[in-house]
Formats: C-alpha cells, structure tokens, sequence
C-alpha cells in the first residue's frame, strides 16, 4: 500500500583508486546578495493537476538567514526572489493538504538531507511544479459503554511502521490529535495515505483519583435489603449492613485501539488513500473495573530507601516509544510504601528506581579510589533497581513488596592500536551507555563514565538492560611526541563480540569487567563522486553504503549507515566503516527509517556497485548513472 | 413585622446550618475545629515536604464510617429519560461531626481550650469525593454514608447540571443534610442539553478556513451598554471550515473571526536573539509552519516584517502574498454575518438546549492603508513602546475591545508603521509599564508608602481614522499614568485603625468593563498613616471603588463620594485628569435587618434567599457587574430565619427569592442582581429605610414565582 519511496538508478562503477580523496575547495568567497529566483506553480496530485492557492511556500537554507514565506496567487503560482546560491529546501503547505517538499517522492514528508534544491548565483528557475495531495480525513464517533456520545476523549491518529518485522505505531507529522466534542465525534484531518491505527483515551479529572465506582443492582439491594419496607420517598433508618462507600470495586475507563480493543495488537488497520473521507471509524470505551495495589518498597537488606519512584508500563501498550507507552509514575512516602489506584486489568512492569546511604562510600569520607558512577553525584548514594512483571486482576492486592537490588557495573579500558600505552589525552574522553530497551529503557538514564589517566573506566550501579556503547567525543586528536594522530573508534568488544554492531546486554547480577574500547589511528573510508549520464554532478541524489551481508541488514547497526548526501560537486564520503564487502546505491529520495526494511535493501541491491573495504583502508568508488 | 430601634436582637447563628446534635455542642466543635485549621497551618510550614500537606475546609467523605444512604437517578430535564453513564459526584460540605479529613503523614497537635494538648495522627487516607457512574436506567446509589451536608455534581457528555434540586441549566443547586443512619430514595438529579452554535468559516471565494479561532462572546449588560465576554473557546475551525461552540448557557452571543495585523521594524527584529530557524545540516527539516520562531519571517515589506502568522492573516485564512508596492490586502475582523464591528452583529439568542447552526462567516480582503507616526515621551521620542489600534464603535471601547485590529512596537527613534490597516475609526493605545513597579495592588496592601515607587507608567490613547489614504505622521504623546486620590474618614466612637493598621486596607478599583483586570492590571495604592490613600498607575475607563475594613475593627464602608458624588454603587468614570476628592466614610454603628421566610402557608421556608437592594434605581444597570455597597444577599438558616449584616443606613427594598436566584456556576454575579429583575421584585419588595446603627427586624414571606 505505502507508495515505493526507492527510485533506483542504475550504476557504473568507475575505476577504482586507492588513493587519496582530494580534500574539498574552501576557499571561500565573501557571498554577494542573492540574485537566484525561483518561481513555479502549487498543483493538485491529480493528472489535470489544478492550482492550489493560498498555499505557503516556504525555502529555507542556502544563505538565508531563517526561511523565506510565500503564499500562492489564485493560479497557484508563487515567486522568490533575491536568494543567494546554495543548498534549499523548499514547501508547500496549506492546513487539510499534506505538505509537498521538492525532491520528496513521500508526501508530507521532507526529501532525506532535505536541501534538494540547489541554486547557482544569477540563476533562474522558473517551471518549479509543487504538487499537492489534499488531505484525507477520519471522523467517527466515541461512546461510552453505554452507547452515549462521549465529549473530551483524545483521539489519536498512530502511523504504523514495521522496522525489523516489528509494528511500531508512531504520531503522524502534520496531523493534529483530536478532542470529541459533545456529540462525541472527533475529526483527524489533512493525513497522509497510509497505514494508520486510531486510537481513544479518556482523561478526565473526575477520574484521575482512581476511585469512580460503577452502580450495580447489588449495591442497590445490598442498601435495601437492610430494611424491610418498600423504599418509599423520605428516608428511614437503616441498620449497619450497608456496604461501607469505599470498599466497592472502582472502575476506570481504558484506551481503546478502533474497532474497540484495547491491545494493540488486535487493533484494526486503516488503509487511508489519497484525499478520502472516511467517516464511521467509532471506537467504543471500555469500562475496566479497577483495583488497587499497596506495597513496600525495600532494600537488599530490608531498610527503607532514602529516596525513590516506580514507574508502571503497561505491557499491553504497543510500544516502548508508541503513544500508549505512558508511564505512570508512582511516588513513594517517606516510609518507602506506595498506593496505585485504579488500575484497569492487565499486565504491567513496575520498574523501581531508589537510591540508598552506601555505608562503605560515606563511612571513610575518601571516596577517590573508586571510580565514581553517574553523572556528578555525590559518593554517599547508591542506585538501586527493581522490577518485577505484575497481573493485575479484578482483586486489589496489597503488601506487593519490591525488593531492591544493587546495580552492575561495567568495567574496561581502552586501547589504541593494539599498543600497550595510551596518550595523555584519554583522560577528556567518557564512556557513555545509551539504553536501548529493558529495564534501562523504561527508566531512561544514560550513564556516562570519565576514563582516568591509565585508560580504564568503571561504572557502577548499571541498571539491567541493553545498551549502546560510544564514548564522548567519538574521536581523540593525541600530541604524541611529535607527530599528531587522530584516533578514532573502531571496535567495542566484549567477549569477543562488537558492541558497535549489537547492544551490550547487562544482565542482573552479572557484572562487565572486559569490555575493551578499541581506536584506530587508520579508520577506513570510502569517498567517491555521482555523476550524471553528461558527466554533470547528480547532486540531487542520495548515496547509500550498505553491507553486503545480509545477516547485519536487520540490526540497524554502523553497518548500515544513514544515507549521504552529496555535496555541489556530487561528492560523498563515509568513513570508519568496519572490514568488510559493501554494496553502494544512489536513490533520488530515502528515509533513513526505510533502510531498516530488508525489504528496501534487497532492492536496491540489485542495482548497487560492490565494494571490498580491508582493514584501514580508504578507497575512492566514483559512480556515473547510465 | 414590628420594627425595633435601638435595641440588640438575639444573636443568631451564621447562617450556617447546624448539625442535629444540638447547639453547644455544635459551637465546641467549631471551636475545635478553628484549632485544628490554625494548627495545621503550623504543621504544614514545618512539614514543607510537599504540596499534599494542605488541609482542605471543603472535605471529602471519609470511607466506612456510616450507615446512611443516597440512592436516586439522573434523569434529562426535559423528557424525563434516564441518562445512562453519568458521573456523578458526591461532595461532603463543612464538618459538622467531629470527623477531620488529615493526609496520612501528618500529626497535629491541638491545643485545647481548657489547656492541655492532644494529638491526632491523619488516619483518613482518602479524602476525595465519591464518584459514582450510573447504570442504563440512570440509577446510583452511595452507601455507608456518615451524616453530613452533601452536594451532587453530575458530568454527562452534551449536558450541563445536575445539581440536586437544580431547576435550571447554570442555575444554583441545594445541599442535602443527611441525618445518622438516614437513607434518602429519591434523589433526582437532572441535567439539561447543552446550547450550540455551528457554523463554517470560508474565504472570499468559498473555500473553506482551515483552523481559524471562531471567537463566541457572551452579549451582556454592563451600565446599560453592551460588554462582550470571553466564553470557553473551542476548537479551531477543521478541514471543512466547520466550528461549534458548545456547552453555551442561554443568553445573546455574538460570533466573530478575528483577525490582528502585526507588523514589526526591521531594526527590532535583527535586534531580537536569533533563534533556532536555520535548518540543521544534513537532515534539512524546515520547522513546520505553526512553529514560526521570530527570524521566521514571512514577507519584508521594506523595513518591516509582516510575521509568518501574519503571511496565515493573522488568526485565520492565509492572505494573499504581501507586495512592495501598493495598498496591502488583508482579512479583516468579521463578525456573524458580515459586519465589522460588533454593534452590527447579529446577536445569536440561545435558549436553554438550543441548537443554532448555520451561524456561517465569510470573510472579506480589504484593501489596507498605513498608519505610521512617533510616539514622544517626558524624554523625547520612545522606543520599544508596544501599540495597539483598537475599533472605536458605539459597542467597543478601548476597554471592551476583543481584539486588537493591528499592533506594533515603536522602533529606536519612536517610530511605527502599522502596515495593514483596513479603513475606520479606531483609537491608537500605547501603555508603558513602569520598571520594577510590578503588577496588581493586591501584593501592595500592608506595605508603607514610602516602598512604592512614583507610578512610571505612561500612556496615550489618539483617535485614528483610516479612511482611503495612508496617515501619516500621527503624534502619539505618552504621559503618566493617572492618580485617584483620596482619604478615609470615621464616623463613630470606637478606636480607629492605628497608623499601623490603616495601610492593610483592602481598596481598589475595579474596571466596571465586565473584565478582572484593565490592560495595565491593578493600579496600585498606597494609604498613608493619616489615611490619605494614592492609586497609581491608572488608565483611563470607569472603575467601581471598593473597600473593605480591618479585622478585628468594627469598621464598615457606609459611604464612597468623589466631589460630594455618591459613588458606592456607580463607577467613577476617569478620563483625561486626576481624581483627586474620593472619600471613603467608615462607621462603626452598622445597621442589620433579621426575620424570618415564611411561605403562603405560613411554615418556614427554608430554602430562600433574602435580598436586599438599593431604592435608587440608578444602580442597578451596573449591578450585573458589581452589586455595590447597598446590595447583598443571605441564604436563609434550616430554620427559615435570616440575618443581614454590615449595612449602611439608607433606603432599602427587602425581599426573599428561590435559592435559585443566587450565583449560577461560573458566573460572577446573581440572577437577581439583573435588571430586570430588581425592577420585577421592586414591585413586591418590601421597602425598608434603615438608620446608622438600626438593627431593624422584618419577617418575609414567599410566593410562588411564575
């Protein structure tokens, strides 16, 4: 359904050269008052392609300061004028119409590198044709459980995108969420063809207690079975067996995905085309009964922690980023006990975070032999974790004890080359762990490291979970001696296997004590030009450098990196890829995101140039469209 | 319905009603009670743990700890039909059992009366009101009630209400007391369809606005001209130029699309901090239209920018690309249906529940003209002066205004340009703060007047009338702020307010315009020892001077005068020049009115409400606004009695009205002090002349109300 965005090219490879990229002109010239202009015509998509006026054409870049606005005549033309040369993005937007960028295939959304439009000094362009999509829209109506419009329910359009086979449901640029309005309808409009999942969530602040409690007949003959008599109007005494008003179940409403489920994995798709309307997407709300949950929270040694929160994520939610992903976040009382109330049904993760008095760091007042963790923290506390997975049922729970654990840590050194010594500057660079999902993820804290004067680190209090290793900055310029070198980062190994390529998986209660950072002063580099069939620059192009094993396709790792973007004269340049075979391809217009699609990679494959890249090599691979 | 002079009637309770057990007990309790509020004050400072450590007056219903019952419906007000799902909410008023709502981390200590403390440890952990969803035939029912006076609230989508006993959409609703043990069956509890206006907002040729802000405001009132309030506003129009306002309470509306042309100098705008507008390198994502950062400029028109907002006309419709050369074309601010100014709207009357679609507006490009000059202060030109040019028109002022028609800021000669202006008459406002001086004089009470800088504000209002030509070279002189000056006097034999005490007074004025705060915010005062008081700071406009007295002091406000001119019901109308002779008389010999509401069969009515209000009728215009000195209302006691405290001698009209009449939910003044109803009661009132000091008694007694 979604439109192909690849537009491959086929290339020819030109002799290859193991030698020296020439580096670029920069001499630069005092840039003299823009004298380029532009003019061109706002077009509906349609063949016959009518003007869209009052549409705002907006170019930024090249030597603006900020960006230059324009509005469409009635015959949708728009001109621009005294721009100096350079690198542009250009757009045409209207509110209800999805945005149409200059070098986009994908609507809506801005060509990869974005500058797609390049203007040379005194030039004119005077056919520039913006075609627009008018918007497609989704109405519908919310009820309740009782088949009542229901008013300021949030509405949310999530786009679905499969990375690595997995569905993620991400917000859609450009549409706005919606609030139903007393009628209970709602209205998501200016979107995009595509994929979509609509989804309802209810906040009032009547609910936000947690303590709405449904009627039932039983609460009502639980009150008139205390008495005999036909209730009648007045009042008469009633005697003690009235349920108490707190104990009653309470019930809150939960967010539905349409057609009215509350997992997103039973969430209907809906397959939006090109300026349609689709009415009748209602979602029903979904009363849960509610419940409550008391618990301790309490360190390795049974003592309250001095200080802490849990967070609660829904594991029906449909991602970790998604828009259902919200996190409650519980805070403790000062005796280290909490009370979550009105939790619908399901499964969640209670994810806690505390921080202890650490008896060894504060006793002795020295704390300068160990390595510190964290970001500047004082040495008298220490970072604990829990989390345990929770069903919650229908039944309140109460006495959940969570009981804390002591983080990992993570140890290792760095070397450079492979020789023994380190240069004097190693002690500018930290080591940074950047979760990437588990337990790290869900509280979302990136440790970083100093490393001290003999090259090793050492975290401490690492939270379970699995994470990207870099160091800050990536690259080191040491004086050593006399000749300068740069190093920069080529492996991160651990047991033999290369963070830089998959995460570092920090397990609970299994420490990291080898991980070994490894720079190299020859980093490998693959630099070359695309010209066009004329032998001009094809500077419009996007170069992507992908490996030629498939097996590192799905990981979205450095050996897939992000798409270049050719310079005035249609050069590219990627550096630091590791050993390997390589396949290149130049595509008129990418998302990064789809070079996480096999599916994208395979295809342009089969219209790539390959390339054999040996350890601290540098080749240069010119490319010429045919 | 004898009248007694001069004599002290017994002293009744405040109007409060009073729980079943009995008297003394109910007056050590509230003692008790005044104890545990001081304390925890106390409490909480120390605590200073967090923002949960505040005690609430207004509590919640402890759980299990009663046995009385509220079962009842939700039912439409109109048909009668149950409302399925309502929320309704349960609210336990003011203590009156000893029971005391307490976070669970917090321990008072009381002192009590006879000497001696005790402790109390918060053992109430849930202190929220009880929310209750009704079943398909609207039923609900809260059990294991303790005895209390509770108030319902109901939410249900497309309605508004559901007060107990509430007879009218906005109108006022009752409390319920329930006894120990009691159970109640019948609670009705009724809600009324909301009002609506829908429309669409197209362009000139039919196309319809996307996302313009349809501004519904509220017609009412005020001293016999007409003020538009501010109602909720909803949502901008969507894809279809669609818009609907709902939830509206009955009454006049007016619907206009505002527009506000801006412009801005070239030199102010370079002078700004440059913010984030360049594009990052590499990933080339323009920022996305509705974030325009101040270098987002759309157009430069010469030396000046007509902001990107501005390129999107304003609030509303894109215009059309600005030129160089020749008059601008521009949206201009329309009202339903195609006026442009709002005492030629059509007035959109809504009855309760009513629906009005079609409420359609087209808007118009206009062709603009410039308005530029100089703004001059005590020191020559200024700059960085903020303008706005307003609509003059029989039904706006410059207090009144909804919007600005364009606005601007002087540059570093004092000089403006507004770029687009459509032809008419208009009032150019520039107001300058004063540095330091800070806003309101609420943060200014009780402090001497040595610590209050001189007023620094300057202002100016120009007339300016666009007609086919640009205008040129308008003269805009700033000056300072006006005074309103005056002094306090005493009539009466009691210890007057020590220097000390005088500057704690609360005076101020108050913009008579329907709005909370003029465009300046409070003027501010200072009171000297000698009770010689200045307001600063002030523009020009009516304001209602009020005043209040001292704690502990037996003062009330009996008389306002500016020039020998009552002005304790009327505002005082500041234009040009300074007020220099406003008295503000205090007594300490009030005079009350109390009785007792009967109804036609001669039980006590316990559910009215006792007005009394001035027999000068040329107040009551202004009461929708204020109620004055000499107006003031008092629900009646559980036993049907009333008291009416703290007024000044004069010649009244006393009558009693359904609770109904009092302050609907949202509203600042009540359904009785309308017009037309002070007329309509003056008819049956009973017309009361009360001397300094009287306390005068009078029974009343109602009648059914058509």
């Amino acid at each position: 359904m979604r439109p192909l965005i690849v537009i491959g090219v086929v290339l020819v490879a030109m002799p290859l050269l193991a030698q020296q990229v020439p580096t670029r002109d920069s001499g630069a010239v005092t840039a003299p008052k823009g004298t380029a202009a532009i003019a061109g015509t706002v077009l509906t998509e349609a063949s016959d392609g009518q003007p869209v006026r009052r549409a705002t054409v907006t170019i930024a870049g090249g030597g603006l300061r900020g960006q230059r606005t324009t509005v469409t005549n009635d015959r949708g033309q728009f001109v621009l004028t005294s721009l100096p040369a350079g690198h542009y993005t250009l757009v045409a937007s209207k509110a209800g119409w999805v945005s149409a960028y200059y070098g986009s295939k994908h609507p809506g959304h801005p060509a990869y590198g974005g500058q797609s439009l390049t203007l040379e000094a005194g030039q004119h362009i005077a056919d520039i044709s913006l075609h627009m999509l008018h918007g497609s829209a989704i109405t519908g109506v919310v009820l309740d459980p009782f088949a009542r419009p229901a008013q300021n329910v949030r509405v949310d359009l999530l786009a679905i995108h499969v990375t690595n086979g997995q569905r993620q449901l991400l917000p859609v640029s450009g549409v706005a969420n919606d609030t139903t309005d007393d009628r209970g309808t709602y209205r998501l409009y200016g979107v995009p063809p595509g994929r979509y999942m609509v989804a309802a969530s209810f906040n009032d602040v009547n609910w936000a207690a947690g303590n709405v409690h449904r009627f039932t007949p039983d609460v009502l003959h639980a009150a008139l079975g205390a008495t005999a008599g036909v209730p009648n109007a007045g009042s008469s005494d009633v005697g003690g067996t009235n349920p108490p008003a707190g104990s009653q179940p309470t019930v809150n409403y939960v967010p539905v995905y349409y057609p009215g489920t509350v997992e997103a994995a039973d969430a209907v798709e809906i397959v939006v085309g090109a300026s349609e309307e689709r009415a009748g997407i209602d979602l029903p709300l979904q009363l849960a009964s509610a419940v409550q949950i008391d618990g301790v929270l309490t360190t390795p040694d049974g003592q309250r922690p001095m200080a802490g929160q849990i967070k609660l994520v829904s594991r029906g939610a449909a991602t970790t980023d998604g828009f259902l992903a919200a996190t409650n976040v519980v805070r403790l009382t000062p005796a280290g006990a909490f009370t979550i109330n009105g939790l619908a049904p399901g499964h969640y993760t209670f994810a806690a975070r505390a921080t202890e008095r650490s008896e060894t760091l504060s006793g002795n007042g020295s704390p300068g032999t160990t390595p510190n963790a964290g970001r500047g923290a004082g040495p008298l506390t220490k970072p604990l974790w829990a989390m345990e997975d929770v069903v919650v049922t229908g039944q309140a729970q109460s006495g959940v004890q969570l009981v804390l654990q002591e983080g990992m840590t993570v140890a290792g050194r760095l070397s450079f080359g492979g020789v023994a010594s380190v240069p004097a500057e190693v002690a500018r660079l930290r080591v940074v762990l950047s979760p990437v999902s588990g337990f790290a993820a869900i509280i979302a804290e990136s440790p970083t490291v100093q490393v001290d004067a003999t090259g090793t680190f050492k975290f401490e209090g690492v939270l379970p979970g699995r994470y990207r290793v870099t160091t800050e900055p990536a690259a080191l310029t040491a004086s050593d001696g006399l000749a300068s070198k740069s190093w920069t980062l080529r492996s991160i190994l651990v047991a033999g296997h290369d963070t830089l390529d998959a995460p570092l998986d920090v397990r609970p209660a299994e420490n990291v004590s080898d991980l070994v950072v490894d720079f190299t002063d020859r980093p490998t580099e693959i630099a070359g030009s695309l010209l066009d069939a004329n032998g001009k620059p094809a500077s419009e192009f996007r170069i992507v450098v992908f490996s030629a094993d498939r097996t590192f396709w799905a990981l979205g790792g450095r050996r897939v990196p992000p798409p270049l973007v050719l310079d005035h004269d249609g050069r590219f340049r990627v550096t630091g890829l590791p050993p390997g075979d390589y396949l290149i391809a130049a595509v008129t217009d990418i998302d990064p995101s789809d070079l996480r699609d096999p599916a994208v990679l395979e295809e342009m494959a089969a219209a790539s140039v390959r390339v054999t890249l040996a350890e601290g090599e540098k080749k240069v691979q010119d490319l010429r469209i045919r | 319905m004898a009248t007694i002079h001069g004599k002290r009637c017994a002293h009744l309770a405040d109007g409060r009603r009073r729980a079943p057990e009995g008297g003394v007990i109910v007056m050590r309790l509230r003692r008790l009670a005044a104890g545990i509020l001081a304390t925890l004050l106390v409490a909480s400072l120390r605590a200073s743990s967090g923002p949960q450590s505040t005690a609430s007056s207004n509590a919640g219903v402890p759980p299990s700890v009663g046995t009385g019952a509220l079962i009842g419906r939700v039912v439409d007000a109109d048909t009668g039909g149950p409302i399925a799902g309502a929320l309704i909410v349960l609210q336990r008023a003011v203590l009156a059992d000893g029971v005391y709502p307490l976070q669970s981390d917090i321990t008072v200590t009381i002192a009590l009366a006879g000497g001696g403390t005790t402790t109390l440890t918060g053992s109430t952990p849930n202190i929220s009101p009880l929310n209750m969803i009704a079943d398909d035939d609207g039923r609900f029912a809260f059990t294991g009630l303790p005895p209390g006076s509770f108030s319902f609230s109901v939410t249900a989508s497309g309605y508004a209400g559901g007060g107990l006993r509430q007879r009218r959409s906005g109108g006022v609703s009752q409390s319920l007391d329930l006894a120990d043990g009691q159970r109640v069956n019948d609670v009705t509890l009724r809600v009324w369809k909301l009002a609506a206006i829908n429309g669409r907002v197209v362009d000139e040729i039919g196309e319809p606005v996307v996302g313009a802000l349809v501004r519904v405001l509220r017609r009412v009132m005020v001293g016999n001209q007409p003020v538009l309030q501010q109602v909720n506003a909803g949502k901008p129009t969507d894809d279809r130029g669609a818009y609907r306002a709902s939830g509206l309470v009955p009454g006049d509306y007016v619907v206009a699309v505002p527009t506000t042309q801006t412009t801005l100098p070239m030199a102010v705008v370079d002078a700004a901090p440059q913010q984030s507008g360049a594009p990052a390198p590499g990933r080339g994502l323009i920022n996305p239209p509705s974030a325009p950062t101040l270098t987002d400029v759309g157009a430069q028109i010469g030396d000046f920018l007509l902001p990107a907002s501005q390129i999107r006309g304003g609030r509303s419709a894109v215009g059309p690309a600005p030129t160089e050369d020749g008059p601008l074309a521009a949206y201009q601010t329309v009202f339903y249906p195609s006026a442009t100014v709002s005492s030629q709207a059509t007035i959109v009357t809504l009855g309760s529940g009513e629906e009005k679609s079609g409420i359609d507006v087209q808007l118009a490009l206009v062709s603009t003209r410039r308005v530029s000059g100089v703004v001059t202060g005590p020191d020559g030109p200024a700059a960085n002066v903020p303008l706005d040019l307003l609509v003059m028109d029989a039904d706006q002022t410059a207090d009144t205004a909804p919007d600005d028609v364009a606005n601007t800021i002087t540059d570093a000669n004092g000089a403006f340009t507004l770029l687009a202006v459509p032809s008419g008459s208009y009032v150019l406002r520039a107001v300058t703060r004063g540095g330091g001086a800070g806003r309101g004089g609420g943060g200014m009470r009780g402090a001497g007047s040595a610590s209050i800088a001189p007023g620094s504000m300057l202002w100016a209002n120009v007339p300016v009338s666009v007609e086919d030509t640009d205008v040129t070279g308008v003269a805009v002189a700033l000056r300072p702020a006006l005074h309103v000056s005056g002094r306090l006097e005493f009539k009466g034999a009691a210890a007057r307010p020590t220097s000390a005490q005088l500057p704690g007074s609360a005076i101020m004025l108050q913009s008579a315009a329907g709005r909370s705060a003029g465009p300046a915010g409070q003027p501010m005062f200072a009171v000297n020892p000698d009770g010689a008081f200045t307001f600063m700071g002030c523009l020009p406009g009516r304001y209602f001077v009020r005043a209040s007295g001292w704690g502990g002091l037996p003062w009330i406000v009996t008389s306002i005068t500016v020039g020998g001119q009552d002005i304790a019901d009327i505002p005082l109308t500041l234009d040009a020049s300074d007020v220099t002779d406003v008295t503000i008389t205090f007594t300490d010999q009030p005079a009350q009115i109390a009785g007792i509401v009967r109804t036609s069969s001669g039980s006590a009515d316990t559910k009215a409400l006792v007005v009394i209000f001035p027999r000068d009728d040329r107040s009551w215009p202004w009461m929708t606004a204020w109620r004055g000195l000499h107006a003031t209302s008092a629900h009646v006691t559980a036993a049907g009695t009333f008291t009416l405290t703290s007024l000044p001698a004069g010649d009244y009209y006393l009558a009693a009205v359904p609770e109904e009449f009092g302050t609907p939910q949202g509203q600042p003044t009540a359904d009785w002090q309308d017009p037309k109803m002070l007329r309509a009661l003056a008819t049956t009132a009973t017309r009361v002349r009360l001397a300094e000091g009287e306390h005068h008694s009078q029974d009343l007694q109602t009648s059914p109300i058509r």
